[in-house]
């Protein structure tokens, strides 16, 4: 051996378990790669600008605020754009600028809490289901069958109602609203990844992890789930924009967000009322709901289109 | 003098992808004369395929791209063709085999229905009269009760039988040249056997030329009346089968014969060929063998080799010949 | 030195596949038919030996490796395992086993998992099996192993996807090693390769055999590199073996009709030597409800009536040689 093999020999040998530092680094590694990647789809390149800039708006809105959003001003509503108030004022008074961003910062931390708990649940019932097979499996998809023949909106109707019903306030009315919309998007991820689950089964490496005595457990959950990863997060992109549509909605129909909270889609369905005399104060949440929808799909559709061909070139 | 039907002048072929340029395919020049076999050689990567799949214009473009080179199929380029002039030769004067029968052949279509309708398209027969021809291919191809299978569906068929089908098909119009990509690669030894037997058959019988592609040495050696060994984009050595396998000249050909584990006696190591093929996207300079090479001298660092006639027919790309050369 | 003994026995192994049919079928009356994979084999491995497996596919000799290592439950049969019943062993028992008899697959493109690095693939084995503990003490050890499979030091934090088929191979090698195995099993490890990484991936067999005393059950219908690595050889058919033996003796005298036909139908890589030709007809015979009788009948050239309704046993026809015909 050479010195300079012995070197490394020793260097490789000698470094110390990784444990955060060295995951660390091949974490930022891998993070600048997918940045490399991404530029590689236009299209996922302007979804993530722009949620890069809508993210930034909702960690920072405390501090880019000018006004208290539920604060009413009756001697200056429906107020056009101004020096004072950036959007203008909606039919209370309200600033629509301040308003817009704690209601958008509500909206995307309830889509991100939603998806993120549909995920949590999902992915482990859907893995496991795939790679034991059999009867649990059957069963399970039958559950998950039915989940899916359930008309979603009913399903939100009538939790949110069930709320209401039993005056749940304030933090739990949000986390009622999570857990419809997290529990509405389960079986979507459980069938993807037993699908997925499915077809990473067959392949040798499996077959190699068994002979090696690894267990069932370990093989599904820390060996075939890495491989499956990529087309749930393309999903669970997408699904964010979709869960934000369907709390404004919700709101839109009176259901959701009880008032004064703000929330575009009550935002939109109060300036109804007031469409010909001044339409703006309908177009800044509408506006917001498109843009915010527009970005999750674009990032997910280029992301889709960067993890494919990746995937073939392996 | 024997009559060329296919010569290729300096074919190059170019793949533009997103990591950079691949030159799949550099400065390859053959020619195949009526009546004879040629193997093409090399193992993946050494573009035989891409060599056939231009031949025959199959080279998507983009990505792919011809910047220089003539193919010459019975005196004219093909290169130059327009895309109706190249729809009537494939098929009719240049057929194709390929390696997967499952995958070439339509799933949803009959046999009778695929052959019948390069028939009808190529020839411009009548169901009824291609529905004939058929039964007459399915026998020469030696599908036994060529009736009844003629309304089979491909999956009914086992591998051996399914590369007869694409055989029938590729004979249907009778071209004068066949191409034949690694045909017997996903079969069993002993349908390979008969499946060779059948191509050289039809070769001799219909007084056709063949271009056969493969990585197995051993069916070269008995299928084929000329050789080519390609390695990383090049011919690296040309010439009569019989001479090649006696009297390899260049290096790799020689590695690869010593690679090969002999059925009779039994050498207790073998003498690989050291290291692993070089990475298309950053080809070494000079010879592209020139870094797994025993032999490697300075200037296999710095130039290309070209072939050059080592005895009558012979040809090697090596630079170990250049001495004697003023 | 190598102790002398029989590793590995295996007596009437067999393994059947019911192949269900769709409702229509059902409906219509047609039976369940039997797949036939596996059909009651008898072979035995010396301690330090190679035996070759040889047979084309849908033999059943893929299905045999996944049998003896319980991959797959076998149907009937017994495998003795250093003098033990495998298929009696607790599952403390079996994961022992495990250590014991290690496998290399086929395709090096998915036999290693592609989201795992290196280090991860080549220390699992170690860390389920308890044989190190610390980091470090991996580390060192898969350095080790990387360096006898003779693979750069540099490639332990890299991802397969980086590396070509025959260095995957290695690294699947590497996988097997790392448990320090009596018996490892490949399942046609080179006949996804370049002859030319074939040549060097063999060599390293033969090297890790002297150097480990290992004793290898390999798998191949490649029957140059079966007899280039093999001491002796096992011929199978649909599900059956026809003829065993050492391999200089078999290749040079075949006795069973199937094995004179495989020899006589590969192509050698010299001209002066014969054409391949087949000297069986007909297509291969289906392990798919089978008829009675022996597997070759409609094909062979030594037919005669027996063959039709007895199966003929493999018997001992001297010189460590068994073949399983009637007419011989």
């Amino acid at each position: 051996m050479t010195e300079i093999q012995a070197d490394k020999l020793a260097e490789l040998a000698g470094a110390r378990a990784p444990a955060l530092s060295g995951r660390l680094m091949r974490w930022r590694t891998a993070l600048g790669n997918a940045w490399h990647e991404l530029r590689k789809s236009r299209t996922a390149s302007i979804g993530a600008v722009m949620l890069v800039l809508l993210f930034g708006a909702c960690i920072a809105t405390p501090w880019i605020t000018t006004y208290d959003p539920i604060k009413q001003n009756y001697r200056e509503r429906l107020q056009p754009p101004s020096e004072k108030h950036l959007l203008g004022t909606d039919r209370m008074g309200r600033d629509i600028y301040s308003r817009l961003l704690w209601g958008g910062r509500r909206l995307v931390t309830i889509a991100l809490l939603a998806v993120t708990f549909g995920l949590c649940i999902g992915i482990p019932y859907g893995v496991l289901s795939g790679y034991f097979g059999g009867k649990v499996d059957t069963v399970a998809m039958r559950f998950v069958d039915g989940l899916l023949a359930f008309p979603g909106l009913l399903l939100y109707l009538l939790i949110v109602t069930l709320a209401r019903e039993w005056k749940m306030e304030g933090i739990y009315n949000d986390m009622v609203l999570i857990f419809a919309l997290g529990f509405a998007f389960t079986p979507e991820v459980a069938r993807l990844s037993r699908g997925s689950v499915l077809v990473e089964k067959q392949k040798e490496y499996v077959e190699a992890s068994r002979a090696i005595g690894d267990g069932s457990l370990a093989i599904a959950l820390r060996q075939i789930l890495p491989n499956i990863v990529s087309p749930l997060i393309v999903n669970a992109t997408v699904r964010l924009g979709y869960v934000i549509l369907i709390v404004a909605a919700l709101s839109f129909l009176g259901l959701g967000t009880p008032p004064p909270t703000p929330d575009w889609g009550s935002d939109l369905a109060a300036a109804r009322d007031y469409m010909e005399t001044a339409p703006l104060i309908a177009a800044f949440p509408g506006l917001a709901i498109c843009y915010t929808v527009l970005a999750f799909n674009l990032f997910g559709d280029g992301l889709r289109d960067i993890l494919d061909p990746r995937l073939a070139e392996r | 003098m024997a009559e060329t039907v296919l010569q290729l002048d300096d074919l190059t072929v170019r793949f533009h992808l997103r990591r950079g340029d691949l030159t799949a395919v550099d400065g390859v020049s053959f020619a195949i004369e009526r009546g004879q076999t040629f193997g093409l050689v090399g193992e993946s990567g050494s573009g035989k395929s891409v060599t056939a799949k231009a031949i025959m214009r199959l080279i998507p473009d983009p990505p792919g791209e011809i910047p220089r080179g003539r193919v010459l199929f019975e005196g004219s380029n093909i290169l130059d063709k327009s895309d109706a002039e190249m729809r009537a030769l494939r098929g009719r004067r240049i057929a194709m085999v390929f390696q997967e029968p499952m995958s070439a052949l339509n799933p949803v279509f009959t046999v009778c229905d695929q052959i019948s309708d390069a028939l009808r398209t190529n020839l411009g027969l009548s169901k009824a009269e291609a529905r004939e021809r058929v039964i007459e291919l399915l026998s020469l191809v030696g599908i036994p009760s060529p009736q009844k299978r003629l309304d089979s569906y491909v999956h009914e068929f086992s591998g051996g039988m399914r590369q007869r089908v694409m055989l029938a098909m590729a004979l249907s119009c009778n071209p004068s040249f066949l191409i034949a990509d690694e045909p017997t690669t996903a079969l069993d030894v002993t349908i390979q056997a008969t499946i060779l037997e059948l191509i050289t058959g039809m070769i001799e019988r219909l007084g056709m030329s063949l271009l056969f592609i493969t990585h197995n040495l051993g069916v070269v050696a008995h299928a084929c009346d000329r050789v080519g060994v390609m390695y990383a984009s090049h011919i690296v050595e040309l010439g009569d089968k019989r001479e090649i396998f006696a009297n390899p000249q260049h290096p790799y050909t020689v590695g690869l014969l010593n690679s090969i584990p002999r059925l009779d006696g039994q050498a207790k190591y073998l003498t690989p060929i050291a290291g692993s093929v070089c990475n298309m996207m950053e080809p070494p300079s000079g010879c592209k063998f020139h870094p797994r090479c025993a032999h490697a001298m300075d200037v296999c660092r710095r130039e290309i080799p070209r072939l050059k006639e080592i005895a009558p027919g012979h040809l090697a790309a090596c630079h170990l010949h250049d001495r004697g050369t003023a | 030195m190598t102790a002398n003994g029989t590793l590995l026995s295996v007596k009437g192994l067999t393994k059947h596949f019911t192949l269900h049919g769709d409702i229509y079928s059902k409906l219509a009356g047609e039976k369940t038919q039997v797949l036939k994979a596996v059909d009651g084999i008898d072979f035995h491995i010396q301690r330090g030996e190679t035996l070759g497996l040889v047979g084309e596919s849908g033999c059943g000799k893929s299905t045999t490796a996944r049998l003896v290592t319980r991959l797959i439950e076998p149907t009937a049969g017994e495998v003795t395992l250093k003098g033990e019943d495998l298929l009696a062993f607790s599952r403390g028992r079996m994961k022992e086993a495990r250590k014991e008899v290690q496998l290399v697959f086929q395709d090096p493109y998915s036999s290693l998992n592609p989201r795992k690095t290196i280090m991860h693939i080549l220390s699992r084995p170690m860390e389920i099996h308890g044989l190190a503990r610390s980091w470090a003490e991996k580390r060192e050890r898969v350095l080790e192993l990387l360096r006898r499979v003779g693979l750069g030091i540099e490639h332990i934090d890299r991802y397969p996807h980086e590396f070509s088929g025959g260095q995957r191979q290695r690294i699947a090698i590497a996988r097997a090693l790392s448990v320090d195995p009596e018996l490892v099993i490949g399942d046609e490890p080179v006949s996804a390769l370049d002859v030319s990484i074939q040549a060097q991936i063999l060599n390293l067999f033969r090297e890790l055999q002297k150097e480990f005393g290992l004793t290898y059950l390999f798998i191949a219908h490649d029957l140059s590199v079966i007899r280039h690595i093999s001491d002796r050889v096992a011929v199978m058919y649909v599900g059956k073996i026809v003829e065993t033996g050492p391999a200089a003796a078999l290749f040079d005298k075949p006795l069973h009709p199937y094995t004179k036909a495989l020899l006589a139908a590969v192509p050698e890589a010299d001209p002066a030597k014969p054409a391949p030709r087949l000297t069986l007809q007909g297509e291969v015979s289906t392990p798919i409800d089978p008829p009675p009788g022996c597997r070759l009948c409609g094909r062979c050239p030594r037919e005669s009536t027996v063959c039709a309704e007895i199966a003929p046993p493999l018997v001992d026809v001297g010189d460590g040689r068994q073949v399983a015909c009637h007419n011989l």
